[in-house]
């Protein structure tokens, strides 16, 4: 025969000794619970509200955009203008650079007898001079014509 | 069930509060992090979207304070100014204008001249006579005092003759396609800059087209 006095005996202890912290530990579980549901929630609400309000007002700036479109253009048009007029201005001017050359070669008593791209065709009688003339800059020909006159042709810097 | 179980089951009845919650915690746990819903993730994705919603808002509100301050008048000005410089359309009787007055200030004579266009520029190739390689020099320097810029991309001078190639580039207007959300580019010191740039240089009437070819054969142009 089974003692079932004997095995109440046991459970009513684990029951006596376990519910209190059982009902602690469920009421705190509880409690959190509740707390992140109803912080979810709330998240949820402010964060659908915070982006309703942003999506309202973007879609009414975006048509006030439109309004403005006209004007956005001629801003446009003048930015893209200004890049086109600098890259025309970027190029360096040959004028101050011939006119060095030029001025240089009159210094030594030498005629410019040709330019091409930045190589200047000098002409003079005397040797030195001409290589005094391409003194630190690349000297492409030196050429003795039969007049006895000298040609140079020197990289310009 | 007799009187028996129904006392059993009252003396276990506290554990149905801890077994609820303990399930609706693990059902949460699935629903809220992990599972197929996310409910945070899809939460922290919304937020991420409120934020850039307000971030372009933000971007926009300045695009359009600045549209309101634009003064449209002003801008026409500045375009104009700067279509002087590089023409909306090809324009070659400036180019020619250019070149004659640039020949008649600086005393050499324009034996012939062409010119090719191309779809952003002309390039004109004019033969210049000269004895004095100062005057070339002088033509040369005019020629890029003018507006709209002529810039000079060879010299060939040789025998009191001087073949030089000149550029000058011109760019329609582009229409505007562009995006509300696309910026507003800041141009302002820029063409103060440019303007002031531009300033140095002189400009060519149409009118001056029409003036004296001083010895110049120009049998057709184009």
């Amino acid at each position: 025969m089974i003692n079932l006095l004997v095995r109440d005996k046991g459970l009513a202890e684990i029951e006596q000794k376990y519910k209190g912290r059982v009902q602690a530990v469920t009421v705190a579980v509880a409690v959190v619970y509740l707390l992140a549901v109803a912080a979810s929630a709330g998240w949820w609400v402010w964060v659908t509200g915070r982006n309703v309000k942003a999506v309202k007002e973007r879609d009414k700036l975006i048509q006030q955009l439109g309004q403005q479109a006209a004007t956005e253009a001629v801003v446009r048009q003048a930015a893209a203008r200004v890049e086109i007029v600098e890259s025309a201005l970027a190029g360096p001017k040959w004028g101050p650079v011939l006119a060095r050359a030029l001025q240089e070669a009159q210094k030594q008593g030498l005629e410019i007898v040709g330019w091409q791209e930045r190589v200047v065709t000098v002409r003079g009688t005397n040797l030195q001079t001409l290589e005094s003339f391409a003194n630190g800059l690349e000297v492409k020909s030196v050429t003795k014509k039969s007049d006895g006159v000298w040609v140079q042709e020197v990289v310009w810097k | 069930m007799g009187a028996g179980g129904s006392m059993e089951v009252k003396k276990w009845s506290w554990l149905a509060f801890p077994l609820l919650v303990g399930v609706m915690t693990v059902v949460s746990f699935g629903k809220l992090v992990a599972g197929p819903d996310q409910i945070w993730r899809k939460l922290r994705l919304n937020e991420g979207k409120a934020k850039a919603t307000e971030i372009e808002v933000v971007k926009l509100k300045s695009k359009l304070d600045r549209l309101n301050r634009v003064d449209t008048a002003e801008q026409g000005k500045v375009l104009s100014e700067l279509g002087k410089a590089v023409p909306s359309q090809i324009q070659p009787m400036l180019l020619i204008g250019e070149m004659n007055q640039a020949a008649s200030e600086s005393g050499v004579a324009v034996e012939k001249y062409r010119i090719d266009n191309s779809e952003t520029r002309q390039a004109l190739q004019v033969s210049i006579l000269t004895e004095d390689a100062g005057k070339l020099i002088d033509w040369v320097n005019n020629m890029e005092g003018w507006l709209p810029l002529a810039r000079i991309v060879g010299i060939s001078y040789e025998n009191d003759r001087a073949e030089v190639t000149v550029e000058q580039v011109w760019k329609e207007s582009a229409a505007s396609g562009t995006k509300p959300e696309d910026e507003l580019p800041e141009t302002g010191e820029r063409v103060k800059s440019l303007l002031s740039k531009l300033g140095d240089f002189r400009e060519i009437g149409t009118s001056s087209a029409q003036t004296k070819d001083d010895g110049a054969v120009n049998p057709n142009p184009f």
